[in-house]
C-alpha cells in the first residue's frame, strides 16, 4: 500500500504501547508523542490504538501504491504530495502512485503519519510497537527502510474524510512555553530542600544523547543526599537524579525499574510537547498538584474528542 | 510517581522475607478496574493505574486493605527452574577474578553458586533479566568500573551480593563467571520470560 522511498533518519512502526509485561521487564514504548499519534489516527478514521509511523526528526518519501487516506500530525514538517504542497494536521486522500514527502521541518521532533485502516504489523505482546533496542515488534523488530511496503489492516480509503483538520487547540498546546508541569516526589528523602529549590528555580538545556527511552538534561548540578536507593518500578515522565546530579527524563522506551532517586514526574498531558523537544532547547519545572494534573489530561481528551 | 502510577514501599533493605511480601501483594491485588500493571522492586511495589477510571485515592486503600489481610503470608508455591550453566573459561572471563577478590578457588566459587537456589527478587534492566539473590558474601564481587560494549546471551554475572543473567547480547558491567544456552526472552512465548517475580532459580553446573 505504502511504498517506503527513504525512510529518513529512524521512522518506526509505533502505537499506544505495550501494557502488562512490565513485571517481566518488557518496557511499554509506543509513540513519544501519543497525542499526536491519537489525533492523527483520528482525523483518519482510526481508533486510538492504531499503529501508525514514527517520523524521528528527518524527512521521509513513500508513494502510494494503492489509493488511501493518510494524515501527518506532530512535529511540523514542509509536506508534498506530487511536489504540491498540502497541509500538516490534515487527512489527505492519496491516489494510486501519489508520491509523498515530508520536507524540511520547522517545528518539533517527531512527525506521525496514520493510515486509514491502521498499520498492519503482527500485534505481539498486546503491541505493534517496534523495541529497536529488543529488536521485536513492529515491522519485524527494525526501523523502517527503503523498499518496506506497509499495508492496512482494513482496505479503506474513505475520501469524505479528505481536508478534515485538526481543532486550533491541538497546535495551541505545542505552542505552550510555560515551565513542564510536574509531580514532586517520590523519593523526597533523597533531596534537600535546597537542592529541590535549585530544581525548581533552574533552567536545564536538554543533550545531544536523548533518544527514545531518555532525555538527558544538562543545568545545575542537582545534589542528592547519601545513600543507596534498591531498583523501583518507574514511570513515564519520571525525573531521575543520578550521582552526577543532571536529570534524566524516562521516556517511551524506559526501563521498568530504575535505581537512581526520582525527585519529581512530568504529569501525562505535558509528555506529548516534552517529546517534541530538540537538543540544545531550555526548559524548567513547575510542581503541581495532583488536581491539575487531572484536569489537563481531561482537557486533552476534549481537544481529541473534537476531531470527528 | 506522576498522576498515574503509585509506589508502595515496604521496607528499604534487600531481604528474602520483604521481597516476599511485595510479591504476595502483586497477587492480592484485586482485578480492579483501571489498574493497568504492577512492577516489583526489591522492596516495592510499582502500580501503574489510569487515573480516569479509579482515583488515587481510592486505589491508595485497596492497596492498604490488601496489604492488611496479607499478614505474614509468604509466597508457598515458588517454582524452582534449573539453570544449566558452563562456568569458567570463554563463558566465565571473570570466574579467576572473583576467585581472587574472594581469595578462594574458582572450584569454591561454582560450588557457593551452585549450592543453593537463589530468589528472583524483581525483573528488570532488559526483558527477563532476573535479579537474583542473596549471594553469599564468599563469592560476591563488585562491578565493572568501565561496563562492556558486548556480553552475550545467556551470561551469567556477579554485582556485589546480587546474580544474574542476561538474557540478550547486550552491553554490561556486571562480572561474568559463566553461561547457559537457556533461552529466558522470547516475544512470541506466553509468558515470554522464562522467569517471573518470586521465583527460585538453581544454577546447576555443566
Amino acid at each position: 500500500m505504502l511504498e517506503i522511498l527513504d525512510p529518513g533518519l529512524l521512522t518506526t512502526v509505533q502505537d499506544l504501547g505495550r501494557l502488562g509485561f512490565q513485571k517481566y521487564g518488557i518496557g511499554v514504548g509506543g509513540a513519544m508523542d501519543p497525542f499526536a499519534l491519537r489525533a492523527a489516527n483520528a482525523l483518519v478514521g482510526n481508533a486510538p490504538e492504531q499503529a501508525a509511523l514514527e517520523i524521528t526528526l528527518s524527512g521521509l518519501r513513500l508513494v502510494a501504491r494503492e489509493k488511501c487516506l493518510v494524515a501527518v500530525t506532530g512535529a511540523q514538517f514542509t509536506l508534498r504530495v506530487n511536489e504540491q504542497t498540502v497541509p500538516m494536521n490534515t487527512a489527505l486522500f492519496l491516489r494510486a502512485g501519489a508520491l509523498l514527502e515530508l520536507g524540511e521541518r520547522t517545528f518539533g521532533a517527531r512527525a506521525y503519519l496514520a493510515l486509514s485502516g491502521g498499520i498492519d504489523v503482527p500485534l505481539l505482546l498486546n503491541s505493534r510497537s517496534t523495541d529497536v533496542r529488543g529488536s521485536f515488534g513492529g515491522m519485524q523488530g527494525r526501523a523502517l527502510r527503503a523498499g518496506d511496503v506497509l499495508t492496512a489492516r482494513v482496505l479503506q480509503a474513505p475520501v469524505e474524510r479528505a481536508g478534515k483538520s485538526l481543532p486550533e487547540a491541538f497546535a495551541r498546546y505545542y505552542e505552550n512555553r510555560a515551565p513542564l508541569r510536574v509531580i514532586g516526589g517520590p523519593h523526597d528523602e533523597y533531596f534537600s530542600d535546597a537542592a529541590r529549590g535549585l530544581f525548581f528555580s533552574s533552567e536545564f538545556i536538554m543533550g545531544e544523547l536523548s533518544d527514545r527511552m531518555a532525555l538527558r538534561l544538562r543545568g545545575e548540578r542537582i545534589q542528592r543526599e547519601p545513600g543507596e536507593l534498591l531498583s523501583c518500578g518507574v514511570a513515564l515522565g519520571a525525573i531521575q537524579i543520578p550521582p552526577d546530579g543532571q536529570p534524566i527524563i524516562l521516556m517511551a522506551d524506559h526501563q521498568t525499574t530504575g535505581g537512581y532517586p526520582v525527585i519529581a514526574t512530568v504529569i501525562g498531558a505535558d509528555i506529548a510537547r516534552l517529546a517534541q523537544k530538540l537538543a540544545g532547547e531550555k526548559f524548567s519545572f513547575a510542581a503541581v498538584h495532583l488536581d491539575e494534573a487531572l484536569g489537563a489530561r481531561a482537557e486533552l481528551e476534549r481537544i481529541l474528542a473534537q476531531i470527528r | 510517581m506522576g498522576e498515574a502510577a503509585l509506589l508502595v514501599e515496604l521496607g528499604d533493605e534487600i531481604d528474602a522475607g520483604l521481597n516476599a511480601r511485595v510479591h504476595a501483594l502483586a497477587a492480592a491485588l484485586p482485578p480492579l478496574s483501571g489498574v493497568i500493571e504492577s512492577v516489583p522492586g526489591y522492596t516495592s511495589l510499582l502500580v501503574h493505574f489510569d487515573p480516569e477510571q479509579i482515583s488515587a485515592n481510592a486505589l491508595r486503600s485497596h492497596i492498604l486493605r490488601a496489604l492488611e489481610n496479607l499478614g505474614e503470608r509468604i509466597l508457598e508455591h515458588s517454582r524452582v527452574i534449573e539453570i544449566p550453566t558452563r562456568y569458567g573459561g570463554e563463558f566465565g572471563p571473570d570466574l579467576e577474578f572473583v576467585a581472587q577478590h574472594n581469595q578462594i578457588s574458582p572450584d569454591e566459587v561454582i560450588r557457593r553458586h551452585t549450592a543453593q537456589p537463589f530468589l528472583v527478587f524483581m525483573i528488570g534492566f532488559a526483558p527477563g533479566f532476573p535479579y537474583l539473590g542473596i549471594l553469599p558474601r564468599e563469592i560476591s564481587a563488585p562491578r565493572l568500573d568501565t561496563p562492556r560494549a558486548k556480553i552475550p546471551a545467556g551470561s551469567v554475572g556477579i554485582a556485589g551480593r546480587q546474580t544474574g543473567i542476561y538474557p540478550r547480547e547486550s552491553p554490561g558491567g556486571w562480572r561474568v563467571i559463566g553461561r547457559t544456552d537457556v533461552q529466558l526472552f522470547d516475544p512470541n512465548r506466553d509468558p515470554p520470560t522464562l522467569l517471573a517475580p518470586g521465583d527460585l532459580v538453581r544454577f546447576i553446573a555443566i
